[in-house]
């Protein structure tokens, strides 16, 4: 599978989170290896000391994209579409007995808008803790200076959404899913699934035949960067179709609930340019229709279904 | 359509796509949630920079009356403006109308307008820009048209790179 050019130029520890260095050479000889030369033509440019990519630099490039790629979050209103279906979900973990406050964290967050967005427009209860996480000390800097620049009711932290001392109860993620492919992403389900969660929603590109023409035009027309296009475009390429989340979800999670939601209709698919996955707690599904109420036919099992 | 009106129609279009060049060129700079004032900021920006074009392409076609045959000046650049109005028009049209749809209150319905219309216009632009330029050409061909369409389309079409220089130095962002 093509790597993202965000995928190799920046390296954690994945125990201490610390930075590792990454050779600037290496990430070029690997996209020119596999016939990528826009990309090895981009982290060509990127700045580097002793041919190691500059981290200050990369940190950079990467605060930048993300703040274009923000743009598109807002443009589809996904802080909007991911509200439809916390609120529901906050409400049906108090249906099925979850006390206290109740802790919503944002995995692989970026600069965090969607964490920001619900603290700012969401509206949901006090005792509704919304976190963001992510292992770029820069992005999660980044993030904390915009909330508190406006005051919001969030935080951000550097680490692992699945390890952190104070457990998350949701987990969410945006555009995260499709950098686990294979075993590894069967594996990220099996984590959630030990961490005890109610719920994992993970939002992703919906996969069909119109995702590459649309990823190319409006990373053309709404981005500048050339590592934002080319990152884009790729991550419509990698998305996972249906029943690869959904059969990841159960084989990661056995005896959690599997399922979809709001995917897009075959004819119209461009309406809904992210959906997510869930993994759920099965004694959550039951209250989540109910909270869902006639959006509960959103859900999906499997094909169609 | 009369000379004043078809000025008119043509000053206010320019001015509306300027406003929206202003606000293109600040999205996706400034990552904060609430970006009001950002936004008007940035279309005021725009249409001051499309008033300064509509000036300098009317004091253009001034200095052309002053050196040229005035009344044949103005017919030649009234039926031009015309055919220029004609594609820019149903244009814009289908921008305001797009925004409209966009604006109401559900995920799905906007990103009709999204998907469907303001994201292709955006990259089709320069060519909705030419292809006007060329239509009101075509209906009075003339030196003096010539230069006075080169003059207005090219300001439109160097208006965004040219807001675009103030990031530059930025980082690319606020």
């Amino acid at each position: 599978m093509r790597p993202e050019i965000s995928d190799l130029i920046v390296d954690f520890d994945p125990e201490s989170l610390q930075r590792r260095p990454v050779r600037q050479a290496n990430v070029v000889g690997r996209f020119l290896a596999a016939g990528n030369h826009t990309a090895a033509r981009i982290v060509r440019g990127i700045p580097s000391v002793g041919g190691v990519l500059d981290n200050d630099a990369v940190d950079a490039i990467l605060v930048q994209a993300h703040t274009e790629l923000q743009r598109l979050h807002e443009e589809f209103q996904h802080g909007r579409r991911v509200l439809r279906l916390l609120v529901p979900l906050v409400r049906a973990a108090r249906a099925a007995g979850h006390r206290g406050p109740l802790r919503v964290v944002d995995l692989g967050c970026g600069l965090g808008f969607v964490v920001r967005w619900l603290a700012a427009r969401g509206g949901l209860p006090a005792d509704v803790e919304l976190v963001g996480c992510d292992y770029n000390r820069a992005l999660v800097e980044r993030a904390q200076q915009l909330a508190d620049a406006e005051s919001l009711r969030c935080r951000f932290v550097v680490g692992n959404a699945l390890t952190l001392a104070e457990p998350a109860h949701i987990i969410l993620s945006t555009g995260v899913i499709h950098h686990f492919q294979g075993d590894a992403l069967v594996d990220f389900f099996a984590a959630q699934a030990r961490a005890g969660l109610w719920a994992a929603v993970h939002y992703d590109i919906t996969p069909n035949w119109a995702a590459p023409l649309g990823a190319w035009l409006f990373h053309r027309a709404r981005m500048r960067m050339p590592l934002a296009r080319h990152d884009g475009l790729l991550s419509a390429l990698r998305a996972h179709d249906d029943a690869v989340l959904l059969a990841a979800a159960r084989m990661g999670g056995p005896g959690r609930s599997a399922l979809l939601f709001e995917c897009p209709s075959p004819w119209m698919p461009m309406l809904r340019v992210l959906r997510p996955v869930l993994s759920l707690r099965a004694d959550l599904e039951g209250p989540l229709r109910a909270e869902l109420g006639e959006l509960a036919s959103e859900l999906r099992v499997g094909g169609g279904g | 359509m009369s000379v004043w009106v078809v000025m008119g129609v043509v000053w206010l279009l320019a001015s509306m796509d300027a406003a929206f060049v202003g606000f293109r060129d600040s999205a996706g700079r400034n990552p904060r949630v609430d970006k009001r004032a950002f936004f008007r900021r940035a279309l005021l920006r725009g249409l001051w920079h499309g008033q300064l074009a509509c000036v300098g392409v009317l004091a253009w076609v001034g200095v052309l009356c002053w050196s040229l045959d005035a009344g044949q000046v103005v017919a030649d650049h009234h039926r031009v403006g015309l055919g220029m109005v004609q594609v820019y028009l149903p244009s814009a049209v289908v921008v305001l109308g797009a925004l409209s749809v966009y604006r109401l209150p559900h995920p799905d319905v906007s990103s009709l307008a999204s998907v469907l219309v303001l994201g292709p216009l955006t990259l089709l632009r320069p060519v909705v820009i030419v292809g006007g330029a060329v239509w009101g050409l075509l209906q009075a061909p003339t030196a003096a048209t010539v230069s006075s369409v080169v003059l207005a389309t090219g300001w439109m079409l160097v208006l965004e790179p040219w807001l675009g220089r103030r990031w530059t130095g930025g980082g690319g962002s606020e």
